[in-house]
């Protein structure tokens, strides 16, 4: 090494130094992140919830501002009810959308679903008032640059997702399940592929349908809330 | 160990790491980063720049602390120092964009283990005073960020032709998807490479000095 | 240029009398009834890409011998043969500027670069069509249909400008697109009549379709002993044996042997592409082995993966091994029954 420096023979280095030098380090590394961290936790927070709050808008056409809701599962099966301002980075977490009167435009939810190469996650509208979805919007994906990115830009197929139906399936006792499309399409995920993207864009739809039978039962059962939250 | 002639100037110790000792056209240091984040302009302006960061504030740091810290413990120390900054550059990242902290994703962490920054902290920054140090950072840090331009701007024009988004090669232009791929850094940095080094040979053999070039060191 | 070098070898000095050239003649003889078939199918379009390609691959292995300052290799025809067999696996339809950057990279990159013929790795036609399905993928999966007035006219897209988005006619992508035997089959679970598939009036890739064309050619390649017949063999009879082993098991997936045969570029892959004599194994076991490595990647992605044709990576997977099969099976020495050694 150098001749400066961590001169070496010289004088031995006792491992209390050692011990000492690597403490004092850490203890000034770990002060360190921790200011940044308070300095920047206000921004980073704030961000993500802007982020996520502008991609909801972009699937509410109409809303202007979202509220974020948590299920509070605390009754039996479907007893519970929503909780306004829920944990914006939870994806137990839904975002009702309303209009400049503060009427419910729909909610907006966070889905992932495996696509051909990894994740995607994607944020679709729904309204619970028609009972369609809105539209959607991929938040992550990594999919095949020019194929199956075409799940956004192809409008065909963007298009099949705006106003699209949903329908209850009344199964007696059951809780009750949903299936995307009118009642001529068989399979749930029966929404026009692009071709040469097929695994992706079958990706998207069954990820929205799994996504609306799941969340469907528990808006059904508190819609109230979510309706009156601005009025 | 390549350190650079011990008497060259802070000005000749910066030019040195944004040419001759290029970290990625010449030494091929870093290579994951430099192939993975170099898709679109944007995200490679932003994995140099935070990078370039990282390897300013930890060769400073370590230069600062280079008579305190016993030769044992220097691995594990400048590590941390690492690793501190990279935390920090991390939540400024974010603070500033979260769109920018999900297209760079893990690389942004992984800064840490790119063998740049501890290759600087232990060949340079530990042996040489903090002014001389600054120089090599900033020098390397810009050699980073210009070698990822080079990279990114190739990758995302001929991907789908566009600098920093802006469609230059206008709307009806066919994208090589296979650029924004994984094939398509390799293919862009074994260009470049070829090119500087083509590049290199010739001025040299203009010149009729004879010139080693330096290999690739691994790392 | 190997005839003016003098050779140093070890036993045995004599010389079956086949050289480079007479190897790529035949070969090429050999494609070109299922040459003459795509343009009889696909009509002007075909033609089109097939000597586009021809042309181009010859030029590029010209200028990279006289950027090396070497004499020219163009004339032992391997080039001539890359060409014919690159042009054969892309679809009538492509863009010609397509063609031609996927010829350059295929002889540029996939064999200048590694030495020259002898030297290359991969199959230079399939490294040329790899480059051109992960840049292109849309055009690349696009199929046009066989109109009456094949002959006289192309499509639109035939000559896109350079660089340009082709723009495909609105009436042929309507029911055509996609529709391969293989594209069927995987999204829509119906298998094709098994005469159309041998004869190849059915939608793909230029030279792929006619399944008894390229069987016929490759019967004559091992007719005359420049073809191990092993790789093919092995090939179709591990995806038959696969084929059988999956409907077994899971009916509904519609495994039929001879639809996996035909359909795709199976034939085109098992015959020409596989059995390239650089990128495969020396010995009689090693090419079997290789063969049925390839058979069972195809059927493994065409049944479970996300493309509906897998015969290109499989090959090029196999050309990758294919250097580590060669140092687990040795070649026997000459007239013993002793494996050389190990290195």
């Amino acid at each position: 090494m150098s001749q400066t420096s961590l001169n070496k023979t010289a004088n031995p280095t006792s491992p209390w130094q050692i011990y000492l030098v690597v403490v004092g380090v850490g203890v000034t590394c770990g002060t360190l992140i921790l200011a940044v961290h308070e300095a920047t936790r206000q921004r980073i927070t704030d961000n993500r919830a802007a982020y996520r709050d502008q991609a909801a808008i972009t699937v509410l056409p109409g809303a202007i501002r979202v509220t974020s809701f948590r299920w509070d599962d605390t009754g039996q099966g479907l007893s519970g009810h929503w909780v306004a301002d829920g944990d914006r980075q939870s994806a137990e977490t839904i975002l009702a959308g309303y209009d400049p009167a503060g009427a419910l435009v729909g909610v907006a939810i966070e889905a992932a679903g495996r696509g051909y190469q990894d994740t995607i996650r994607l944020i679709y509208g729904y309204s619970p008032t028609q009972q369609v979805i809105l539209g959607f919007r991929i938040l992550e994906s990594r999919e095949t640059p020019g194929l199956g990115d075409r799940v956004e830009t192809d409008s065909a197929f963007v298009d099949q997702f705006r106003g699209l139906p949903v329908q209850a399936i009344d199964r007696g006792n059951e809780e009750p399940r949903v299936e995307l499309g009118g009642a001529d399409q068989q399979r749930a995920w029966q929404v026009d592929g692009i071709s040469g993207a097929t695994v992706t864009s079958r990706a998207v739809a069954r990820t929205i349908a799994e996504s609306v039978a799941r969340w469907f039962p528990r808006i059904e059962a508190d819609l109230s809330t979510l309706r009156e939250a601005h009025l | 160990m390549h350190t650079t002639d011990a008497a060259a100037s802070e000005p000749g110790v910066f030019a040195n790491g944004i040419w001759k000792q290029n970290p990625v056209l010449v030494q091929v240091l870093g290579m994951c980063p430099v192939l993975a984040v170099s898709n679109t302009t944007i995200n490679a302006l932003a994995m140099g720049l935070a990078t370039a960061s990282v390897l300013i504030l930890s060769s400073a740091t370590v230069s600062l602390l280079r008579h305190w810290i016993p030769p044992q413990a220097r691995i594990v120390t400048f590590i941390m120092v690492i690793a501190t900054f990279v935390t920090c550059v991390d939540y400024l990242v974010q603070s500033i964009s979260i769109e920018l902290h999900r297209a760079l994703g893990a690389f942004l962490s992984l800064i840490v283990v790119n063998c740049l920054v501890l290759g600087r902290a232990e060949a340079f920054a530990s042996q040489q005073s903090v002014r001389r140090s600054l120089a090599d950072a900033a020098g390397m840090g810009c050699g980073f960020l210009f070698a990822l331009l080079c990279l990114g701007t190739v990758r995302e024009l001929v991907g789908s032709g566009q600098v920093f988004g802006y469609p230059l090669l206008g709307d009806r232009y066919q994208g090589w998807a296979i650029m924004l791929l994984p094939p398509g850094g390799f293919f862009s940095l074994a260009g470049w490479l070829m090119f500087f080094r083509w590049w290199t040979l010739r001025r040299h053999s203009a010149s009729g000095s004879t010139f080693q070039l330096s290999g690739p060191t691994d790392g | 240029m190997l005839k003016r070098t003098l050779q140093l070898r070890t036993s045995p000095h004599l010389h079956s009398g086949t050289s480079v050239e007479a190897i790529m003649f035949h070969v090429a003889l050999a494609t070109l009834p299922a040459c003459a078939f795509a343009v009889y199918h696909f009509g002007l379009a075909a033609l089109l890409v097939l000597s586009v390609s021809v042309i181009t691959c010859v030029l590029t292995e010209h200028v990279v011998c006289h950027c090396r300052r070497q004499p020219t290799t163009v004339a032992d025809g391997a080039a001539i043969v890359t060409g014919l067999l690159y042009g054969m696996t892309l679809p009538p339809s492509l863009p010609l500027w397509m063609v031609v950057l996927g010829a350059i990279v295929a002889v540029g990159v996939g064999k200048m670069l590694f030495g020259g013929l002898g030297a290359n790795p991969f199959n230079p036609a399939l490294v040329g069509r790899a480059f051109l399905q992960t840049a292109f993928p849309l055009a690349m999966t696009t199929w046009s249909s066989t109109a009456s007035d094949r002959f006289t006219s192309v499509s639109r897209s035939t000559f896109t400008w350079p660089l340009m988005r082709p723009d495909y006619d609105p009436s042929s992508t309507d029911g055509i697109s996609g529709a391969t035997a293989l594209g069927l089959w995987k999204s829509e679970g119906t298998l094709l009549p098994l005469p159309d598939l041998f004869w190849g009036t059915v939608p793909g890739c230029v030279g792929e379709t006619s399944a008894a064309l390229l069987l016929l050619g490759g019967l004559y390649l091992i007719a005359r002993g420049m073809m191990s017949w092993r790789i093919p063999l092995a090939i179709l009879t591990t995806v038959a044996v696969g084929s059988l082993l999956v409907d077994q098991f899971e009916s509904e997936r519609r495994f039929d042997p001879l639809t996996m045969w035909f359909s795709g570029g199976l034939m085109l892959g098992a015959m020409f592409m596989a059995t390239d004599m650089v990128g495969s194994p020396l010995t009689g076991w090693g090419c079997v082995l290789y063969g049925v490595g390839i058979g069972a990647l195809v059927l493994i992605i065409r049944g479970w993966g996300g493309m509906p044709e897998g015969v290109m990576y499989a090959i090029l997977l196999g050309n990758a091994v294919s250097p580590l099969i060669d140092r687990y099976i040795h070649p026997r020495l000459f007239e013993t029954r002793q494996r050389s050694a190990a290195r």
